[in-house]
């Protein structure tokens, strides 16, 4: 399999925030993870880019074991991510933010520039080069981070919430992004997200965690009218909200 | 809007460019018409250049707050000192000896760098510091003690070579922090300053980057330091004290921390200050000390949330006075 | 070495080491409670050292006032510290400012009381236990007192109303500002009060030690050690290991000889930071914030 993750526990303290968690993903495949705040989306999120090592279980990528990897070196092995509320590098301008991502694959500023501008291209930031990052606004900055995390030409991306806080028109524009960054790289993407409804257009499969477990799997048809996660949600606004079953 | 503030900026690089250019060629005249008193205070502005860029280095720009800095720069001084007096080695050799002390000891730091954090580093860094102090002061036979070696007659210098060292050696470093802040290195610093968690998603070793920015600004330091005991001819343990570690801070954030400017501007306070020294009697030089300290409190009091922050409030000052006026009048 | 001598060495490490965690208390519940960072610390101490050998013995005042004096002194400059230099929550800023105030503070005692060593000498009247083995009594009465000091400043922390607020202000400063305490002021009252403790332990390092303008340094390094061992934020816990590092201290100055005893040490400091952050008797991350 191309990205495995069989029986993940992780715990802190006596919380267990992922409890006996697997997933699978294809090569180029888009898959989503939604699930209420406070179901464990971030911890997991987190055990995949390394920052937390698991309790127990493992995860695989490419025939490789990367458990205990640190996160600089399972960016090189070709995971990359984006984060849920994150600052970028506000004292550097977006070409150098996008090369730190860029000097990844490649050593040299010669090389990595090309890389850092070409993504930069395909975000649609293109003559923003020099603008400081605090200079950007919410929706440039996402897509600057998006370029970032491109520029490590990753095989596999991470999205943590990265429609959160846009407005319905930005939505779109990243939807189509993400469809781009599928189709043009051939990457794989595990979006994850706390409403259903943004990614269902574009997601084969979806995983539903609630309470640190993984309580359905399926396409989005599939899980949005399974029992179990309608049991589940039943009484969730944000449930019946993320899946427009209410209407 | 935006064209509008690009071409402001590359305007304002112009004055610089002019003032720099300008610097150079004042200095270039030091020399010439300057007694010894004026090129020694112009040694020392050099030195302290050069000490300015090195912390500017690691905490300007990789954002790892050297507190004794002039443990770095001690281990310089007494690198060339013991080797030449002691062990009567040539001049290149104490400049080896005190780089490789010194590298080593800025792994030790920047391995300390990279697992602590935020008040424990610092107190590591105190700790180590006082270690090497009273070893310094401990061990007679090899230091001097207290009172220190000197330096054999022969390695005495010109005063006008030594100034000519000493430029050489500041331009060098300026044109090396400029260097260093467009390359890969540079990027990765600011990265890991900035933010280490999305540095550490994207690749970087932040690890790595943490004790190669200690390493280098530390090679940094122990230049001024060798040139420092070839300067002086002796040593002393006051080399290492609080004291020259704060001047040095204070140079950089008067001048503008994490910029190239800033050790250049900041250098003027070096400058005042020597030639205060200069004129009055040494009874007076704890005043001196105390105006230093003076000038921190009062930076400190009027910037109260970050003294050390890259390009918000005090940094890159030349860049943010000139943005501030333009907003004002509009 | 007799067992005698072993005996003695340990006792006078013991009642050095109460006085060093009476020092290093103040600097734990400045920096693990109040996160106020002072690195002005020791040579606060140093000035308090001074003041006490001026007030005493040059200008002969009687004790009781001169203890006074000396409280109010400190109480104002630990006020002022805190309403002018220390009223933001960057430490780097709090770091750069009180190692400036360290500097203003010796240069000040180099110009007005010169840079020349002083010593209280005071005969040491010895209590002798069995033949051989004795304690000093003004190191016995300053472990005492400095035992004293530390259980009367819990109490004040938690049974005394301002007390309460402090740790009130320390735990929760919106909720305590809601409850209508003006947390400023409380904070700037408790960093005073850490200022009284300074003094005091002034007054005890005073009555074993020759002080001069650098003694600071060696005291600030020795509460790092102190509070370190213990865990930052943790009282009690430096009480405990002050008397471990004083019989340590003890131990390498008669063992290995006294030009070793401040590398040892402060290279052992360093080995701590590195190997257990948190202080060496706290299980994992309970750390800080507890007075």
């Amino acid at each position: 399999m191309f990205f495995e993750m069989s029986n993940v526990t992780k715990s802190f303290g006596g919380l267990v925030a992922n409890k006996d968690i697997s997933v699978e993903i294809a090569e180029g495949e888009i898959v989503g993870l939604i699930g209420p705040n406070g179901a464990g989306k971030s911890t997991m999120f987190k055990t995949v880019t390394g920052f937390h090592i698991p309790d127990s279980g493992s995860i695989s990528f490419g025939g490789k074991d990367i458990t205990k990897y640190e996160p600089n070196k399972i960016c090189q092995v070709g995971i990359s991510c984006t984060f849920q509320k994150s600052q970028l590098f506000s004292a550097l301008t977006l070409e150098e933010s996008v090369l730190v991502g860029a000097y990844c694959r490649h050593k040299r500023k010669s090389q990595a520039l090309p890389l850092a501008h070409r993504m930069i291209e395909f975000v649609g930031l293109g003559g923003k080069e020099e603008v400081k990052i605090s200079k950007l606004n919410m929706f440039e900055r996402k897509k600057a981070e998006l370029a970032a995390a491109l520029a490590t030409e990753p095989k596999l991306l991470l999205l943590d919430e990265l429609f959160a806080g846009l407005v319905p028109t930005e939505v779109e524009l990243m939807l189509e992004l993400v469809k781009k960054i599928n189709e043009e790289f051939g990457t794989a993407l595990f979006i994850v997200e706390h409403v259903l409804r943004v990614i269902m257009g574009i997601c084969t499969k979806v995983y539903v965690l609630e309470y640190g477990q993984l309580i359905a799997v399926g396409t989005p048809e599939e899980v949005t009218s399974s029992e179990v996660v309608i049991k589940a949600y039943l009484g969730d606004d944000d449930f019946y909200a993320a899946t427009d079953i209410k209407s | 809007m935006r064209s509008d503030n690009l071409l402001r900026r590359e305007r304002l690089l112009h004055p610089l460019t002019a003032v720099s250019l300008a610097l150079v060629i004042l200095a270039a005249f030091v020399p010439i018409f300057g007694d010894r008193l004026m090129m020694n205070i112009a040694i020392m502005a050099m030195i302290y250049i050069i000490l300015g860029h090195s912390w500017n280095l690691l905490t300007g720009l990789a954002g790892m707050f050297s507190i004794t800095h002039a443990l770095f720069f001690g281990l310089g001084v007494y690198g060339m000192s013991i080797s030449v007096a002691k062990f009567h080695l040539p001049i290149i050799a104490g400049l080896l000896v005190g780089l490789l002390i010194n590298i080593v000891m800025s792994a030790i730091v920047g391995m300390i760098g990279s697992k602590l954090s935020g008040l424990y580093f610092v107190m590591a860094q105190v700790g180590l510091s006082q270690t090497i102090y009273t070893l310094s002061i401990q061990l007679f036979p090899l230091t001097g003690g207290v009172t220190g070696l000197s330096m054999p007659r022969e390695y005495l210098m010109d005063k006008s070579t030594l100034y000519w060292i000493a430029l050489i050696l500041a331009i060098l470093t300026t044109l090396a922090f400029a260097f260093i802040r467009k390359s890969r290195m540079g990027t990765m610093f600011v990265a890991l300053k900035e933010n280490p968690d999305l540095s550490l998603s994207l690749g970087s070793n932040v690890g790595k980057w943490r004790i190669m920015a200690t390493v280098m600004s530390a090679s940094m330091a122990s230049l001024a330091g060798s040139f420092y005991a070839l300067f002086m001819m002796s040593n002393n343990p006051e080399v290492f004290s609080m004291v020259i570690s704060l001047k040095i801070i204070i140079v950089v954030i008067v001048g503008g921390i994490g910029s190239v400017w800033g050790p250049i501007v900041g250098s003027s306070l070096v400058v005042m200050d020597e030639l205060i020294r200069g004129i009055m009697p040494t009874t007076m030089a704890p005043f001196s000390v105390i105006i230093y300290a003076l000038v921190l409190i009062i930076m400190a009091i009027r910037h109260p949330e970050g003294l050390i922050s890259i390009g918000r409030s005090i940094g890159l000052k030349l860049e943010g006075k000139s943005m501030k006026k333009v907003s004002i009048s509009k | 070495m007799g067992i005698d001598t072993f005996i003695n060495i340990i006792l006078n490490g013991i009642l050095i080491g109460g006085v060093y965690g009476l020092v290093a208390s103040a600097f734990t519940f400045q920096a693990g409670a109040l996160q106020i960072v002072n690195f002005s610390y020791g040579s606060s101490t140093m000035l308090a050292m001074y003041l006490t050998f001026f007030l005493i013995k040059e200008w002969n005042i009687p004790i009781v006032f001169a203890v006074v004096i000396l409280f109010a002194l400190f109480f104002t400059i630990g006020w002022i510290m805190r309403r002018t230099i220390l009223n933001n929550t960057n430490h780097g800023t709090q770091i750069l400012t009180t190692m400036a105030v360290e500097l203003v503070i010796i240069n000040l005692v180099i110009i007005f009381f010169t840079g020349f060593p002083r010593d209280m000498a005071i005969f040491e009247k010895r209590i002798n236990i069995t033949d051989t083995i004795s304690v000093g009594l003004t190191q016995l009465i300053c472990f005492f007192l400095a035992a004293a000091v530390l259980v009367s400043f819990h109490l004040f922390l938690n049974k005394t109303w301002a007390g309460m607020s402090i740790r009130a202000v320390v735990q929760k400063k919106e909720i305590a500002n809601i409850m209508g305490i003006n947390s400023e002021r409380i904070m700037d009252l408790a960093f005073s009060i850490s200022y009284l403790i300074i003094a005091i332990a002034g007054i005890m390092l005073m009555t074993m030690f020759q002080v001069e303008p650098h003694f600071g340094n060696y005291m600030m390094t020795i509460s790092f050690l102190v509070c370190v061992t213990a865990g930052i934020g943790n009282m009690g816990g430096s009480f405990l290991s002050g008397i471990i590092i004083g019989i340590l201290s003890a131990l390498i100055t008669t063992l290995l000889g006294a030009q070793f005893h401040d590398p040892v040490l402060f290279g052992l400091f360093v080995l701590i930071l590195l190997v257990r952050p948190n202080g060496l008797f706290n299980s994992s991350k309970r750390i800080a914030r507890q007075i």
